[in-house]
């Protein structure tokens, strides 16, 4: 294990030149920032993901009512993140049988299914942007209070490009009647 | 989630693996349910001290099958072995391991795909199937599933144990089934799962028209179903198809419990989620090109979930995949499906043409009158439409369906002013 230090040259070493950079926007949120801004020079911040590994036959036998709560004590700690300017873009993923694969190679092979059997698959993620890793691990400690099962693994992030879908209609609940009024993962019934 | 609300969520979760697996060691159902109940006693009382095991289904397969050779041993030896409270708890972390991985590898998906097809076992009844479904492979209780089916605690409670006496004087292969055993027995399941659905969907009788948890008992199954079988593309539909329809349910009935049909939904009470997992799933089994039964439904269904509004409904794909459909799977239901959107493309007279050389088949079928009748009133024939109608509430099976043929008789009688008795 690297020590905690070693992290940021253990990207560059790795080839992980892009690692995001941005300047640091006073108290304004940084996820509206424009891309320019973002790609300038300035103070380092790291991003942080957090992937949600859980087991998908306990997250199936969620019932909708007992997931709708669990949703709803999530999005108050994502209410709290926001509110400090930490949270960036989630995701809430569909089931691993809706996924499907791709093999890399000179004629790439397409297979259905999760990329491995294992005992608990990625059901979703968020950014998160934080100073420091402790900082990212009390804010994934947050959300996992709120989690009955699973891990959360907190990943830093080489790349981000937060702009690429902003025109989807997914990322404006507005012009869609029939998103929930936050667009939190799993939000959208 | 409190630590008991995350044991039971576990014990359920665990439940197929672990059952399948013990069933595999002890050959009768009996046996592998009593294995199963003193696992999860076990781990009721050892789980909350000694936190939950990294994998719950693994620690209760190792429980149970302990317990139940421990039994044998006794019973053989005629001596009473000292109690112990120890068995299988304080097992290294690398038993546990190695017993998941074996199971993961080899008998896993096996194990699973013949609780499952137990239940389907051809000499019993549909009903009989869908209880023992319920009861052993979801888990409910035999109050839950007679109620589900309402009848009395004591008649399902006999009704499953005749199922179990019949299944076991009936041989049920324990070899690794080869593929065409393994594509047989996937089909009967898939075919027990959708029955599930359906008799959640209309319900076969009583006042609830829709019985919700039959519906999602019946998704959590097919989706069990395709986590063992993710390529399997008639899976895929049919995990698809149930999404789809159980998508619409919230808009299916009004605040009176009135039957709202499909093109009066208030659409914005379907639930986008369900339908987003339902396209994803056609999308991906299209992609293999071996279309069936399953994926037919399912793209058909997708059709219409895809229409903000009914007027936008695209029947003219409607109509092309139901012809598909009556060609891989010719039925009378099918074709009768395929009339409305006959009705819709090419008008009322089409369609009562195609579905008149029916009435012998369906003589019996409730829907087969509602929709005669609604076309023949679109064919200002109300004499005849009266009589359909008649004959469809004397068939109707549950009160919600009754009330809804009443309704248009209702206004029949209001556009004639009266009309003549039939």
């Amino acid at each position: 294990m690297p020590r905690v230090d070693d992290e940021r040259a253990l990207l560059a070493q790795e080839g992980a030149t892009h690692a995001v950079a941005r300047v640091d926007s006073g108290k304004g949120t940084p996820w509206i920032d424009d891309e320019r801004a973002l790609l300038a020079q300035g103070e380092i911040f790291m991003l942080y993901s957090i992937l949600c590994y859980e087991s998908e036959a306990l997250a199936a036998g969620r019932s909708r009512k007992e997931d709708d709560a669990m949703m709803a004590r999530i999005c108050e700690v994502q209410g709290k993140l926001k509110a400090e300017g930490k949270l960036g873009p989630s995701a809430r993923l569909m089931p691993t049988t809706t996924a499907t694969h791709v093999r890399s190679g000179k004629n790439p092979v397409v297979v259905d299914g999760p990329f491995a059997e294992t005992k608990e698959q990625l059901l979703g993620f968020y950014i998160v942007d934080c100073a420091t890793l402790e900082d990212a691990i009390d804010a994934a400690k947050l959300l996992a209070a709120e989690k009955p099962h699973g891990t959360l693994e907190i990943r830093p992030v080489a790349v981000f490009n937060p702009v690429g879908l902003s025109d989807h209609p997914a990322n404006s609940p507005a012009k869609h009647p029939n998103n929930s009024p936050t667009n939190v993962p799993g939000g959208v019934r | 989630m409190t630590d008991m609300a995350w044991i039971d969520a576990a014990l359920t979760a665990a439940r197929p693996q672990v059952l399948g697996a013990l069933l595999r060691y002890f050959r009768t159902l009996d046996a592998a349910e009593d294995a199963y109940q003193e696992a999860c006693l076990r781990a009721l009382k050892n789980w909350p001290v000694k936190g939950p095991p990294r994998d719950p289904a693994a620690w209760l397969i190792f429980v149970g099958r302990n317990f139940a050779l421990d039994e044998v041993r006794r019973r053989s030896k005629h001596t009473e072995l000292p109690e112990d409270e120890e068995i299988g708890i304080g097992e290294p972390e690398d038993v546990q391991e190695q017993l998941a991985e074996r199971l993961d590898a080899s008998h896993y998906r096996d194990d699973i795909l013949r609780l499952l097809f137990v239940c389907c076992h051809p000499e019993l009844p549909a009903a009989q199937q869908i209880a023992l479904a319920l009861r052993i492979v979801s888990g409910l209780t035999v109050k839950e599933v007679a109620r589900a089916f309402l009848v009395s605690e004591s008649a399902m409670e006999q009704r499953i144990t005749r199922a179990k006496a019949r299944i076991s004087a009936a041989d049920i292969a324990f070899d690794t089934p080869g593929a065409p055993e393994r594509a047989a027995r996937l089909t009967a399941v898939s075919t027990m799962i959708y029955l599930i659905f359906n008799e959640g969907y209309s319900a076969s009788g009583g006042n609830a028209h829709v019985r919700i948890p039959l519906c999602e008992e019946a998704i959590r199954l097919s989706r069990l179903l395709l986590r063992l079988f993710p390529s399997e593309p008639e899976i895929m539909g049919l995990t698809a198809l149930l999404l789809l329809q159980h998508a619409r349910v919230p808009a299916r009935l009004d605040a009176e419990n009135n039957i709202v049909l499909l093109e009066d939904q208030d659409r914005s009470l379907w639930q986008r989620d369900l339908i987003g997992e339902g396209l994803a799933l056609v999308e991906k089994a299209l992609r293999h090109r071996r279309p069936g039964p399953y994926q037919l439904q399912a793209a058909i269904a997708a059709v219409h979930s895809q229409a903000a509004r009914a007027a936008d409904t695209d029947w003219t794909e409607i109509d092309q995949l139901y012809t598909v459909l009556e060609t891989l799977q010719p039925s009378p239901v099918v074709t009768l499906n395929h009339a409305v959107a006959v009705s819709k493309l090419r008008g009322p007279a089409e369609a009562l043409a195609m579905i008149e050389p029916l009435a012998g088949q369906l003589s019996g079928y409730f829907y087969f009158f509602g929709l005669k009748g609604a076309l023949l009133i679109q064919l200002n024939r109300p004499e005849e439409a009266r009589t359909a109608f008649n004959r469809a509430i004397a068939l109707a099976n549950t009160a919600a369906e009754a009330a809804h043929i009443r309704l248009h008789l209702d206004r029949l009688q209001h556009d004639t002013g009266g009309g003549t008795p039939c």
